[in-house]
């Protein structure tokens, strides 16, 4: 133990730790995967889903099932289980608790003001928004024209207000200018999150620096390669990288000028975590790639719940949700489809 | 008398030598007949199978597609990658299909025909084609070396010209796809690109399909008429 937590974690935070390691044994296990990739229909999927903690979540729901509707039920138990555990928690587990959900806060904002942008209704927005990042005045998003209007009349009193100083443009929102907005919102709010963990120390501090340093690399990875063949410049694309991480700077430097996979594969494998998950795909090829990171990301999930009195475990088992609601996205996906035989390409298991 | 005997037996031989001639000609008018039955039967079920061929790879490419989107979805996020996120605002076509009816004058084919025209690329091909129109007034000599013969400068100056007319309209085609993908965000993941690839590719099978199943309608017509 680094602060003497075992003195005094529990007196706060005992209750909630021991929830969230109650919760994290209602994960599905391997055997749960299997049996639901061997289901014929989605009517299959949902009655073995019904079997695990699901179940109440998706029992009412009608036939025919939409591998949305799947999604959303399942998102709704996290919610639940999320909200549970915030209420009771005290400062700072609280504070840690509601940095997890600013990222989808982010996600959120960028959907509203897309979809305005593309003319569609609010409310029909409002609904694909996600759970855990809603926050009060969410649709007054709508009314603003620039990022200026978007700060000043609604994200000024949100906890996304101090990531707002790097870019705040009077420039009109257009596709592009949404996009660097998102990442240099989401790359100011790791930034935060990390310097947050690094303060409260200990065991805490070691693993989720761990854990959002790794987040940062994977980001970079994916702006890089998305960006490939795009409008996005090298400067741009090199603000858009997080400033702390295994990769910065120079691994960031090199990513910068990359202009195919196999490059990104070159500017890579001169770090060791990462030579093992290039390693697992061929050259040229980038479909794999994200479920090796997946892969890594959740074997360090994992290996958090190894050590006690720290909140890494909290983000951990929310984390470790997500993955699972994206598993049985996938699942689903794939029995609807008719094509099992791809099942396993983005399934990773857990435990 | 010897010529009016030497008539009969001319006029008895010459009858039969007609019968044959015309039995021998309705012969060859039945066998060209049956012939052109079983060309019109044979190109029946040639166009018949290729009609299946085409409708299995349409079945690959959207299956591919559709998964491609899945896999889009699950790597970006099915907040990201949703029907809720499509540009309502009005904009023009990017993809035209052109139908050509049997009944149209000007039309030189007997069936109703299909011509798609992707991202734009017949108005972009219409004004290359005016640029290059303009290209072809009369312009300064170039007074440098009297060696180089001014039919090799004519040629590398058509190939180089023929050459950034194909570079132009790649890329032209690259920014419409890069466009009709921006309603999902500027930077998407690769699988969303590849399942765009693999729905242009079914489309390009549909409208071949229309056109196999137009062919093979008509064939199919006209060995009913016979």
């Amino acid at each position: 133990m680094y602060g003497w937590e075992m003195l005094s974690f529990n007196i706060h935070d005992g209750f909630l730790e021991a929830i969230v390691r109650g919760n994290r044994s209602g994960l599905l296990t391997a055997s749960d995967y299997n049996n639901l990739c061997q289901c014929e229909n989605l009517d299959d999927v949902k009655m073995h889903l019904t079997a695990t903690e699901y179940g109440p979540y998706l029992q009412n729901e009608p036939s025919p099932l939409h591998t949305t509707t799947i999604v959303e039920k399942c998102t709704l138990k996290l919610v639940d289980e999320y909200k549970h555990m915030l209420c009771q928690a005290t400062e700072p587990l609280s504070t840690f608790l509601q940095y997890i959900t600013y990222g989808h806060m982010i996600d959120n904002v960028v959907l509203i003001v897309t979809g305005t942008l593309h003319e569609r209704d609010v409310n029909e927005l409002l609904e694909k928004c996600h759970p855990l990042g809603m926050f009060d005045s969410i649709a007054s998003l709508a009314v603003a024209q620039n990022m200026r209007e978007l700060y000043r009349l609604v994200l000024v009193d949100t906890p996304l207000a101090p990531y707002f100083s790097e870019c705040i443009t009077s420039e009109d929102l257009d596709d592009m200018n949404i996009e660097i907005m998102r990442n240099t919102l989401y790359k100011a709010y790791l930034e935060d999150f990390y310097k947050f963990c690094q303060k409260l120390g200990g065991a805490t501090a070691e693993i989720m620096c761990d854990l959002l340093s790794f987040e940062a690399d994977r980001r970079a990875v994916n702006i890089t390669i998305n960006s490939i063949g795009t409008e996005l410049t090298r400067d741009d694309r090199r603000k858009l990288y997080s400033n702390f991480g295994l990769l910065y700077p120079y691994g960031h430097e090199e990513l910068a000028v990359c202009e195919d996979v196999d490059q990104v594969r070159g500017a890579m494998e001169k770090y060791p975590p990462y030579q093992s998950i290039f390693a697992k795909i061929s050259y040229g090829e980038s479909q794999m790639l994200d479920k090796a990171f997946y892969e890594e990301e959740v074997r360090r999930l994992c290996l958090s719940f190894e050590q006690q009195f720290h909140y890494a475990v909290f983000f951990a088992y929310i984390r470790l949700r997500e993955q699972e609601i994206r598993n049985l996205m996938w699942i689903s996906e794939c029995v609807a489809q008719n094509q099992k035989n791809r099942v396993h390409d983005s399934v990773v298991f857990m435990f | 008398m010897a010529a009016a005997t030497e008539e009969p037996p001319a006029s008895t031989g010459s009858v039969p030598r007609v019968d044959e001639a015309e039995e021998v000609h309705e012969a060859t008018e039945g066998g060209r007949l049956e012939r052109d039955d079983d060309d019109e039967i044979l190109r029946f079920m040639d166009s018949l199978d290729g009609y299946l061929l085409l409708m299995d790879s349409l079945s690959s490419a959207l299956r591919l597609g559709w998964l491609d989107l899945a896999s889009a979805r699950h790597s970006m996020g099915t907040s990201r990658v949703s029907s809720t996120l499509f540009d309502h605002k009005e904009q023009s076509a990017a993809t035209k299909l052109q139908v050509v009816d049997s009944t149209d004058i000007q039309s030189s084919e007997p069936n109703p025909y299909f011509v798609l025209s992707k991202w734009h690329l017949e108005e972009k091909l219409s004004s290359n084609d005016a640029v290059s129109a303009q290209d072809t007034k009369p312009k300064l000599r170039f007074r440098g070396s009297t060696t180089a013969p001014e039919d090799g400068n004519h040629q590398s100056d058509a190939a180089l010209a023929e050459s950034s007319a194909c570079v132009d309209t790649s890329s032209h085609v690259q920014r419409a796809r890069s466009k009709a993908l921006s309603v999902y965000g500027a930077l998407v993941s690769p699988k969303l690109r590849t399942a765009q690839i693999s729905f242009e590719t079914a489309l390009e099978v549909i409208v071949e399909l229309a056109n196999s199943r137009s062919n093979m309608l008509a064939s199919f017509s006209q060995i009913k008429d016979e």
